[in-house]
């Protein structure tokens, strides 16, 4: 659910627990405290690896770890998420980061559920949103949109101006995309179509394609 | 300890009055002890659907504010037994009551009812908050129309926000001939945008007209459609397995001789 801040996660190297940083500190620590007593000693002896949205200050990240102990959680020493990354020659490297690359730099946060009328999720960094978009709810992001679900409510790609950003849906059918500042609408007559799709900035229009083949941007 | 249950839409004119009078004077008549409160001030309509208006000497606001003891301001339902009434104030607007005293009285009623029905204004402004502020449950009445649907949604988003646990949605109105024609949408279209448990659904009735101007729940009189409807919500309430009754389906010569010989 949207209102989650803390959201565990089992993984074949032990628990992950995704922190949504954009909440105050102490509500994290109370919502990961009480996540623990409702499992019941569920977690004991689990390793686990802390991944805030953003990053944390050393104190706090120390602190937390400590609340994993007092519930029987090993935390990973230096646990650190990275973003895995396939090999790439380095000439493909240079022309992506060339092309102002975004995934490197940035943060992606992971949210569920169903984002409702009226209900805003808004990143520094890209997000990734597992569920359904509906009607008058809005994504704005820095990065890149990803939606696993129908989008049907507005997506903001790029809102700091980065003009490679893009929009992707399992299924897209919008009131609004924008990248980069640049805003395009839905047609007025219905063009549901049944497959993903991917929006980007082309010569400063908004184009948007069947995302069928893995071959991206 | 009773179950506290907030009926709310936010588009106006969805039935949330209906709806609430329909299942307390349901609940009762399945032998529960019920209270209706209508949390509507300024605007307050639940006495007359229920035929109670001339009876309110006190109210909601009279009891947050200490002027009388609630069981003083509960009006007892003049054909069920145990169904009582704590109507909204007239005179006074939302801000007459908060969130805390609304969470203070629902305790209080619950402990002495089986169910506390609190029929909430339209809107997602203060009125709203008071209403949802006691209530563990919900339901979201909506009519089969993109912007009711749409106003279902939003308030879904802000019942999940505010914690309220079991959330299930009542779609009122609907017209199976409508439907079947393709002019109106079907309870699919609507449970694929909502994502929410339904409850059960309500026919387009005239007889509700006749009812409410009656200061009659259907639910209690004769048999039409829409008092068969809420009966059965009634139950599923009381945790029955009721089937769906069948909408959409046609009561047409042709549908009735399909379903006779397995074909409908």
């Amino acid at each position: 659910m949207v209102h989650n801040c803390v959201t565990i996660k089992g993984t074949l190297n032990g628990l992950m627990i995704i922190l949504d940083t954009n909440r105050d500190f102490d509500e994290l620590r109370e919502n990961l405290a009480a996540k623990f007593a409702a499992a019941q000693g569920f977690f004991q002896g689990a390793t686990v690896s802390l991944l805030p949205t953003s990053p944390l200050s050393h104190d706090q990240t120390e602190e937390l770890e400590a609340i994993c102990r007092e519930y029987g959680l090993v935390p990973k020493a230096g646990a650190v998420y990275k973003p895995f990354h396939r090999k790439r020659n380095a000439a493909r490297k240079a022309k992506r980061q060339a092309a102002g690359s975004l995934t490197e730099e940035l943060p992606t946060l992971l949210e569920e559920g169903n984002l409702r009328n009226g209900q805003v999720i808004e990143s520094p960094g890209h997000v990734m949103f597992v569920g359904a978009v509906h009607q008058g709810a809005l994504i704005k992001a820095a990065g890149n949109i990803l939606v696993m679900g129908n989008l049907m409510g507005s997506a903001y790609a790029g809102i700091n101006g980065n003009r490679q950003a893009v929009i992707i849906a399992h299924r897209l059918f919008p009131e609004q995309l924008a990248i980069a500042g640049v805003i395009a609408r839905s047609p007025e007559h219905n063009t549901r179509r049944p497959y993903p799709e991917i929006a980007r900035l082309i010569n400063n229009k908004i184009v948007i394609e069947p995302y069928l083949n893995i071959k991206r941007i | 300890m009773g179950e506290v249950i907030v009926i709310t839409s936010g588009k106006g004119g969805v039935g949330k009055t209906t709806t609430t009078a329909n299942l307390g004077a349901g609940l009762a008549s399945l032998g529960k002890k019920v209270v209706l409160v209508d949390t509507d001030i300024g605007l307050r309509n639940l006495d007359v659907v229920m035929g109670l208006e001339n009876r309110i000497v006190y109210d909601l606001v009279d009891v947050v504010e200490g002027r009388c003891r609630l069981k003083q301001a509960l009006i007892k339902d003049k054909r069920l037994e145990s169904l009582y009434l704590l109507p909204a104030n007239q005179t006074r607007d939302k801000s007459a009551i908060n969130r805390q005293q609304m969470i203070k009285l629902t305790e209080q009623l619950r402990e002495d009812y089986d169910f506390v029905l609190i029929d909430c204004p339209a809107g997602i402004e203060g009125g709203f908050k008071n209403a949802v502020a006691g209530a563990e449950q919900a339901l979201v009445v909506t009519t089969p129309e993109v912007a009711a649907v749409r106003d279902a949604d939003r308030i879904i988003g802000l019942l999940e926000a505010d914690d309220v646990e079991a959330l299930r949605l009542i779609i009122n109105r609907l017209r199976p001939d409508m439907v079947r024609k393709g002019d109106m949408m079907d309870i699919e279209d609507i449970m694929e945008i909502l994502a929410i448990d339904l409850l059960g659904v309500v026919p387009e009735d005239e007889y509700i007209v006749v009812s409410t101007n009656r200061g009659e729940p259907a639910v209690l009189g004769g048999h039409s459609k829409a008092g068969q409807a809420y009966h059965n919500i009634s139950r599923r309430l009381l945790g029955e397995e009721v089937p769906f009754l069948n909408w959409e389906t046609g009561n047409g010569i042709m549908a009735r001789l399909k379903r006779l010989i397995g074909l409908g």
